[in-house]
C-alpha cells in the first residue's frame, strides 16, 4: 500500500506481484534457451568463417519484440491476479441534518433552527480539510441522501456539499435519528458523522467519529401550541358525530385557543365549518374539545388551531381527518339463508348472502364461508365454519373427523386461555356432536384442540384476520347453548374489530402502505386536499407523502374499483413539546472506531475504490491477440527465428 | 507482330485455371508488354525471328557484297555497281532470327531453404518475367534448375502456361527435397549439356560462394559462347545480421554446419564489408568475362516481390 497522488494504492493478493520478477526471469531463461536450442538458418556460412566466433552461453541478451510482448503479457496477468485497487484518501463525511418537525421551529424573528443548523453545517464544512468527502443526508422518518448516489458512491466535495444543502427540504415529520446514526456509524463507510439537530446524545455512548451540533435553544421561552389528538365520537352515525380534537401546549402561561374545523364532503364538494368555541389551555396543559355535531355528511375535515400566542411553530396546528367508509355489511357464502343460520340474530351488520365468486365484486366488513371453503384468500375477515373433509383452506388441508368420547360427543381436550376468541368461554364444557380436525395454515395458531388435533384456528394475513372452525357454530340460538354462543360472539367481536367502521383513517407522513390487495390490482394515488394533485399510479405497495392532507387510494382490478380515503397528518409530541428534551440514544453496536483505509476497502462502497484487475487482464488479452496476429501477418510460429 | 503474339500469350495465361501458374499479375504482364528481348551479340538462330543473325540472307539491313558465282540469284546482282566496274557483285544482307534462351536457376538449400523462401520467390519471378519477354519475340526458352529438373525446350507465346506450370511443380519439388550440399558445377554442366546452340543464358543464384566456384559455375555457358546475363538474388539473412537477435548460432542452409556469432555493431560492419567485398569481386570477375552481372535483394524497398522481380529485369540491360 502507497499513497500516490490523492489516492492510496494496494493490492489485495501482492504475493502475485513477487511473481512478475520470476516471470520475467523465466522469460530472459526461455529465449536464451531458444537461442541455442534453436539456430537461425543463414544462407552460407561462407563470409562468417572470418566472423570472430563466440561461445553461446557468453551471448549477450539482446531481446527481441516478442519478448516484450510476452513480458508485457505476464505483467498484465500477474497485476490482474494480484487485485491491485486505487483507493482515494481523503476523510469521508457524512452530514446529517434533521429535518424533522421540531427544526421547523422559530430559533429568532426570522430564522428556524433548521436554517441555524443549515448555515452551522456549511461553516463547518469550509473549515473541513480541502480532500474530504462529504455525502449529505436529511433525517427525518426516514434517511434520504441529498448527494447523487452515482457520483463517487455518494460522496461529494465541500462545494457540491453546501449546494446540496440547499436543496434540503424540512419534512415536518418525527426523527428516527438514533437508528439512522446508527447505522451509518456501523456501515464503516465514514471517519466521521456530522449531525445537526436540535436534540443532544447522550455523553456515554458518544464516538470519536459521531459529532453532534445540538442548535442552542432557550426550554423555558419555548412555546407551541399543537393538536395532540383526533378523533371522531359516534362515528358509525351518519348524522351526529362530533370530532374530538386533543390541544396541547408547552410554555409556562395560559393560552386562549380557537380550535375550528372545515369539513367537505366528496359527493356534492360542499365545504362547511362546524360550530367551535374558545378553549384555554393551562401551562404546559392539554385540552378536549369537541367540535360538531356533524348535521351533514362529509367526507373530510381540516381542524385548525387559531389565536395562539407567541407560538413558535405553526405546522402543527392543523391536522386532517377523513370519515372511512361505512359498509356494514357481511358476506355469507353457504346454502343456507342468513335466517336459517341465526344470523339475523347477530347485530353485527345485515348479512347478504353471495356467492364465492361474487365477494371480490363488493365491499364487505366480512365474509362467512358456511360448510364450504374460499377459493382464495378474500379482502376482508373471513370466517370459515365447518369445512368439508379433505378440503383446502388456504393451503391447508382438512383432515377427517376427531375422534369422539365416550359420550359419542367430539371433547375440547386442549385449548389457549390466552387467545381473545375465549374470553369468557369454559371450553371444557363443550361438547360438540361432531367436529373436523384441522390443518392451521403457517400465519395462523390453534385454539381448540380435540384429541386428534386442532379444531380452530386463528390467525392474520395481509391485514386480515380469519378464524377457521372445524366444527359447527349455527344457527346462532343465543343463551340456549351459552358457551357456544360466546364463543361466536368472541369470534365476530375479534374478527370484525379490525376492520374500520367509520373511523378515522389516520396516518402518519412518510412511507404510507397502501391497502393489501391482488397482484392485479392496480392503485391510483392522489391528493384531494389541501390541493388537488396526481401522486402515483401503477402496482403499488406503498407511497411517500410528506405533506400533511388527504389521499385518496384508488384500487382497481378487473370490473371493480374501490376509493378509500386517507387522512396524513404528523402529530407527534415529541416533536411538537419544543421543550421537551430527548436525548437520541444510539445503540453501542453502532458506535465504532474509525476504521483504517485498508480495512475500509474491505467493506463494499466503502470508498471510492477504483480496481484494476480487469483493465490488466484485458490489457493481457489484447496483448495476447496482437501478438498473435503479428505472427500470422509475419506467418511465424511460436518458436521465432526457427 | 509482336502485339499480336502478346495477345495471345496473355489469353493463354488468363486461361489457366492453377492459382500456381498466375504468379504474375496482368499489371505485371502489362509492364512486361513494353520490354523486347535483345542481345548484344548475334547468334545463328533455328528460326526467322527478331535479333539480327550471324547467316546472311535476305533481309532489310545491307551486309557486304560478294562477288557473283554461279548458282547465285541473278535478282541478288547490284546492277547499278555492274555499270560503274563492270563486275557481278551480289548483295547480301543481315538474316534476322531467333535467339536460344537458357535460364538457370540455383536451386541449392542457399535459395530454396524453408527459412529463405523469399530469395526462390524472387529468382522465380524474375525467371518468369525473363521466359515470359523471350517467348513473346518468338524466342525458345529453355530452364534448368540446379539440382532440380530441366525443362523442355518452350517456344511460343502459349508456352508460357506450361513453362509456369514446370516452375511451379519446380518449386514444390526442390523446397520440399531436403537435400543438402548439392553439386553446383556438375548440375551446370549438365545444364549446359542441354544447349544446342549458343544463345542468352541467364544464371540466377545467390552467388554466396567462393570466386572459383563463380567461374566454375558460368564456366560452361561460356564455353558455349553464350551471352551470359547473372542476377545475385540476396535475402535479408545475406544481407544483415540483425535478424540473428544479438547472439546467436547460425545454421549453414546447404552443408548444415553451424557457428556461433556474436552479433554487435562492429561485427555487422564486419560482415557488411565482407558481403561488399565479395559483390565486388563477383561483379568484377563476370564483367571481366564480358558478363553482365544485376544485383537483386529481397528487402529494403517497400514493393512486393514481383515489383522488385520487375526492376531486377529492367535492370539487367537485356530488354529494350
Amino acid at each position: 500500500m502507497s499513497p500516490l497522488a490523492g489516492s492510496v494504492v494496494s493490492a489485495s493478493w501482492p504475493l502475485f506481484l513477487v511473481a512478475i520478477p520470476f516471470a520475467v526471469g523465466a522469460l530472459v531463461y526461455l529465449y536464451r534457451a531458444k537461442g541455442i536450442a534453436h539456430p537461425r538458418v543463414a544462407s552460407t556460412l561462407f563470409l562468417l568463417s572470418k566472423i570472430p566466433q563466440y561461445a553461446p552461453s557468453r551471448r549477450r541478451f539482446v531481446p527481441p519484440l516478442s519478448f516484450w510482448i510476452e513480458a508485457l503479457i505476464a505483467l498484465a496477468l500477474a497485476s490482474a491476479a494480484s487485485g491491485i485497487v486505487s483507493t482515494e484518501t481523503g476523510d469521508r463525511i457524512a452530514l446529517v441534518v434533521d429535518t424533522s418537525k421540531s427544526m421547523g421551529a422559530l430559533l429568532s424573528a426570522d430564522e428556524t433552527r433548521l436554517q441555524a443548523a443549515l448555515r452551522i453545517a456549511s461553516a463547518d464544512i469550509a473549515q473541513a480539510p480541502q480532500d474530504s468527502w462529504f455525502s449529505v443526508f436529511q433525517a427525518g422518518r426516514t434517511l434520504t441522501p441529498l448527494t447523487a448516489q452515482g457520483e463517487s458512491g455518494g460522496q461529494v466535495r465541500s462545494s457540491a456539499a453546501r449546494a446540496a444543502l440547499q436543496t434540503l427540504e424540512p419534512t415536518y415529520d418525527t426523527d428516527t435519528l438514533a437508528p439512522a446514526v446508527a447505522g451509518i456509524l456501523a456501515s464503516g463507510e465514514y471517519d466521521s458523522v456530522w449531525l445537526y439537530t436540535d436534540r443532544s446524545v447522550e455523553s456515554e455512548q458518544r464516538s470519536d467519529r459521531l459529532r453532534v451540533t445540538t442548535i442552542p435553544f432557550d426550554p423555558d421561552a419555548a412555546r407551541n401550541v399543537w393538536i395532540a389528538s383526533l378523533g371522531v365520537r359516534d362515528a358509525e352515525q351518519p348524522h351526529g358525530s362530533k370530532i374530538e380534537v386533543g390541544v396541547s401546549q408547552t410554555g409556562k402561561a395560559t393560552n386562549d385557543v380557537v380550535v375550528s374545523a372545515a369539513c367537505t364532503d366528496r359527493e356534492s364538494g360542499a365545504t362547511f365549518t362546524l360550530p367551535s368555541g374558545p378553549s384555554r389551555l393551562a401551562p404546559d396543559g392539554t385540552t378536549l374539545q369537541q367540535l360538531g355535531p356533524i348535521e351533514k355528511p362529509w367526507s373530510y375535515c381540516r381542524v385548525s388551531i387559531g389565536g395562539a400566542e407567541d407560538d413558535l411553530l405553526s405546522r402543527d396546528n392543523e391536522a386532517w381527518m377523513v370519515r372511512g367508509a361505512i359498509t356494514g355489511e357481511l358476506g355469507l357464502v353457504s346454502a343456507l339463508s342468513p335466517k336459517e343460520l341465526g344470523l339475523e340474530a347477530l347485530r353485527y351488520g345485515s348479512v347478504v348472502p353471495v356467492s364465492d365468486g361474487e365477494t371480490d365484486q363488493r365491499d364487505f366488513r366480512g365474509i362467512i364461508y358456511h360448510r364450504t371453503t374460499p377459493k382464495k384468500l378474500p379482502r376482508s375477515a373471513a370466517l370459515v365454519v365447518y369445512p368439508a373433509s379433505g378440503a383446502k383452506v388456504w393451503g391447508s388441508v382438512v383432515g377427517g373427523d376427531a375422534s369422539r368420547g365416550a359420550s359419542g360427543a367430539v371433547e375440547i381436550t386442549r385449548w389457549d386461555e390466552s387467545h381473545p376468541l375465549l374470553q369468557y368461554v369454559r371450553p371444557g364444557l363443550v361438547s360438540l356432536p361432531t367436529a373436523r380436525v384441522l390443518e392451521c395454515p403457517g400465519s395462523a395458531q390453534p385454539v381448540l384442540f380435540s384429541a386428534s388435533g386442532p379444531i380452530a384456528c386463528a390467525g392474520e394475513e395481509d391485514g386480515q384476520r380469519y378464524v377457521i372452525l372445524g366444527f359447527e357454530i349455527f344457527p346462532f340460538d343465543g343463551l340456549r347453548t351459552p358457551t357456544l354462543s360466546i364463543f361466536t360472539l368472541n369470534t365476530f367481536q375479534w374478527l370484525l374489530n379490525a376492520t374500520r367502521v367509520g373511523a378515522t383513517d389516520i396516518v402518519s407522513t412518510g412511507v404510507v402502505r397502501l391497502p393489501a390487495s391482488d397482484q392485479d390490482a392496480t392503485h391510483e394515488v392522489r391528493i384531494v386536499a389541501p390541493r388537488d394533485q396526481q401522486l402515483a399510479a401503477g402496482r403499488l405497495k406503498s407511497v411517500e407523502v410528506h405533506e400533511p392532507g388527504v389521499i385518496v387510494v384508488r384500487e382497481m382490478r378487473k370490473g371493480a374499483q374501490r376509493e378509500q380515503l386517507l387522512a396524513i397528518n404528523s402529530i407527534s409530541d415529541q416533536e411538537s413539546d419544543l421543550a421537551l428534551e430527548v436525548p437520541i440514544q444510539i445503540a453501542p453496536g453502532g458506535v465504532g472506531t474509525k476504521r483504517s483505509a485498508q480495512e475500509s476497502t474491505l467493506v463494499k462502497g466503502a470508498r471510492d475504490v477504483t480496481r484494476y484487475e480487469f483493465f490488466f487482464a484485458w490489457l493481457a488479452v489484447v496483448m495476447l491477440a496482437l501478438d498473435l496476429c503479428r505472427r500470422i501477418i509475419a506467418r511465424s510460429g511460436w518458436q521465432e527465428g526457427v | 507482330m509482336v502485339s499480336q503474339q502478346t495477345i495471345s500469350l496473355r489469353r493463354c495465361v488468363t486461361r489457366s485455371s492453377n492459382g500456381a501458374l498466375m504468379q504474375l499479375s496482368p499489371q505485371a504482364l502489362k509492364l512486361l508488354d513494353s520490354f523486347a528481348l535483345r542481345a548484344k551479340r548475334s547468334f545463328y538462330g533455328m528460326r526467322q525471328g527478331a535479333h539480327r543473325s550471324q547467316r546472311r540472307g535476305h533481309g532489310v539491313e545491307f551486309a557486304e557484297y560478294r562477288q557473283y558465282e554461279i548458282g547465285d540469284n541473278p535478282r541478288s546482282i547490284d546492277w547499278n555497281l555492274y555499270s560503274r566496274s563492270d563486275k557481278l557483285y551480289c548483295k547480301r544482307y543481315l538474316e534476322e532470327e531467333n535467339v536460344a534462351v537458357y535460364i538457370v536457376l540455383d536451386g541449392s538449400r542457399s535459395l530454396t531453404h524453408r527459412a529463405l523462401r523469399e530469395k526462390w520467390d524472387l529468382a522465380v519471378t524474375i525467371a518468369s518475367s525473363v521466359a515470359y519477354i523471350a517467348l513473346a519475340t518468338q524466342d525458345p526458352v529453355m530452364l534448368s534448375i540446379l539440382g532440380g529438373p530441366h525443362s523442355p525446350r518452350y517456344w511460343g507465346g502459349r508456352a508460357f502456361a506450361p513453362l509456369t506450370t514446370f516452375l511451379a511443380e519446380a518449386t514444390e519439388r526442390v523446397v520440399s527435397e531436403a537435400t543438402l550440399d548439392i553439386d553446383l558445377v556438375q548440375s551446370v554442366r549438365h545444364a549446359a549439356s542441354r544447349a544446342r546452340f549458343p544463345g542468352i543464358c541467364v544464371f540466377i543464384s545467390d552467388f554466396l560462394y567462393p570466386l572459383e566456384t563463380v567461374n566454375a559455375v558460368l564456366a560452361p555457358f561460356r564455353a558455349r559462347n553464350m551471352e551470359i546475363h547473372a542476377v545475385q538474388v540476396l535475402g535479408p539473412q545475406d544481407t544483415s545480421l540483425q535478424g540473428a537477435g544479438g547472439g546467436a548460432i547460425l545454421l549453414d542452409s546447404e552443408t548444415g554446419a553451424t557457428q556461433g556469432v556474436q552479433v554487435t555493431r562492429t561485427t555487422e560492419q564486419q560482415y557488411a564489408t565482407l558481403l561488399a567485398e565479395h559483390n565486388a569481386q563477383v561483379r568484377q570477375q563476370c564483367l571481366g568475362a564480358q558478363i553482365s552481372f544485376t544485383g537483386a535483394v529481397t528487402q529494403g524497398v517497400e514493393a512486393s516481390v514481383e515489383d522488385r522481380a520487375l526492376e531486377t529485369v529492367g535492370r539487367m540491360g537485356l530488354f529494350v
